[in-house]
């Protein structure tokens, strides 16, 4: 297998765009990388274009043929994939695959999601479909609800304290606060992140992610470059909450993972720095403990005590996350990959980070039905 | 009717558009002496982790599992 280079990335903010669709953002995102990697349009060999659910939230369907033709790439093969909240994710693997194989020298991923042009309620609705439609969605259950369950169960088994989940929105909105291209810049405290509306008890709106537009691209390449994909992993897992042993624990996640350790031949300790899918604050918790970095139940008093702040032992989501970043769905996966490549080629202004050999990205779709672990390595 | 224990809960304050009306509504993931789990809806009380609840309406006409907690 050939070794996988990142040779440019771009991205748009995440926010609320009036003014652009969804197939503008996933041009500027691509002209954003193409331009980073110093190639042009017509060296691209296929598209892989990570997406949710652009059918509902933008009625426009094809998308990927779409993007490709607006984004002036040679009339190459196209594809959506679609893996909830993880299709950037699972879009990035799949790319990698195609140039690790020898079939292609230059790909590009793009990841992007509209969502702001919906209602509140409407965005429930859709976001719902991520779950199992049958036994969850036409019970009345919000993905807020599915995770705010997950997050009842942490807190009974382990005692994880609503303090603890706070303690993570806390630390992300204060990351975003130092990202120009975060959506939502503004510190908050712990005792506004308490006191927040209730979404699904015990979440208020301070333990959600954001409902955001936005579009990320990476240029992949056989070509050596400063960066590499040195493992990958993607594994699947139940899509209904009440087929799983356990829900404190997304077993998808750690098999992502233990694929991902073994390619790049390196453990969790060898980890500099992560992004991690924190869709809600209780999802960031169980991926610490999920990707082998803190025991299963320890991830509460440990982002608590700071070790996972920008000066801490392992700093995770430096970009604000999807806490505070934003979470344009489909593009989140390949966002995370752009955050990381700022930060290891050392981009990352006043939220750079000094030990950047290795960076972990994980892209959580659904429940943990779909998980993506990819880790990036430098010389 | 069919009783189960709540394996865990959550009372949902913002709503999907079809279920708007009835919010805050909860509901549980509840778990059958078989070991078997299913989503389903709570009527009236509140239930918490480890209540027993019973089955609340069974007809066809009932679109989802509706359970209320078991009188002490």
């Amino acid at each position: 297998m050939r070794t996988v280079y990142v040779a440019g990335y771009g991205k748009t903010a995440f926010g609320a765009f009036a003014d652009r669709d969804l197939v503008r953002l996933a041009q500027e995102a691509i002209a954003g990388a193409l331009a980073n990697a110093s190639l042009s349009p017509e060296v691209v060999e296929a598209l892989y274009l990570g997406n949710f659910d652009g059918p509902r939230f933008t009625s426009q369907n094809h998308l990927a043929p779409l993007v490709a033709q607006a984004a002036g790439l040679p009339d190459i093969p196209a594809t959506r994939f679609e893996a909830a909240c993880a299709s950037g994710g699972s879009a990035l693997v799949h790319a990698a695959m195609s140039v690790a194989s020898g079939v292609y020298e230059t790909v590009l991923v793009c990841g992007v999601e509209k969502m702001t042009s919906q209602t509140t309620a409407k965005v429930a609705e859709i976001l719902a479909g991520a779950g199992d439609a049958q036994r969850e969605s036409a019970v009345g259950a919000t993905f807020p609800a599915i995770f705010a369950m997950v997050a009842r169960r942490h807190m009974h088994e382990y005692g994880t304290t609503r303090e603890h989940l706070a303690a993570v929105a806390v630390k992300n909105h204060a990351n975003a606060a130092k990202n120009p291209q975060a959506h939502l810049k503004k510190l908050i405290t712990l005792e506004q992140a308490l006191a927040g509306k209730p979404v699904a008890e015990p979440f208020t709106i301070y333990d959600c992610s954001l409902v955001s537009d936005g579009a990320a691209a990476v240029v992949l390449s056989s070509r050596p470059s400063a960066l590499r994909l040195a493992g990958w992993g993607q594994a699947s897992g139940p899509v209904a909450l009440a087929d799983r042993t356990s829900i404190t624990q997304f077993p998808a996640t750690q098999k992502a993972a233990a694929k991902a350790y073994a390619m790049a031949q390196c453990g969790a300790p060898d980890i500099d720095l992560a992004e991690v899918h924190d869709c809600f604050t209780v999802a960031e918790l169980i991926a610490l403990e999920d990707l082998g970095f803190i025991p299963a139940g320890q991830s509460g008093p440990w982002v608590a005590s700071g070790a996972t702040e920008i000066d801490g032992a392992l700093p995770v989501n430096t970009s604000g996350g999807l806490k505070a970043k934003g979470h344009p769905v489909g593009a989140t996966g390949v966002a995370q990959i752009c955050d990381l490549a700022q930060q290891m080629l050392g981009h990352a202004g006043e939220r750079q980070v000094s030990r950047t050999r290795r960076g972990l990205a994980q892209n959580l779709g659904g429940s943990g039905a779909t998980s993506v672990v990819t880790i990036l390595e430098r010389d | 009717m069919r009783q189960a224990v709540v394996y865990t809960e959550t009372i949902i304050h913002s709503a999907p558009e079809a279920f708007a009306a009835d919010a805050p509504y909860q509901i549980a993931l509840v778990e059958f002496a078989d070991g078997q789990r299913q989503l389903v809806r709570i009527l009236g009380t509140h239930v918490h982790i480890g209540d027993t609840v019973l089955e609340a309406d069974a007809s066809p006409e009932q679109t989802y599992p509706l359970f209320t907690r078991k009188p002490q």
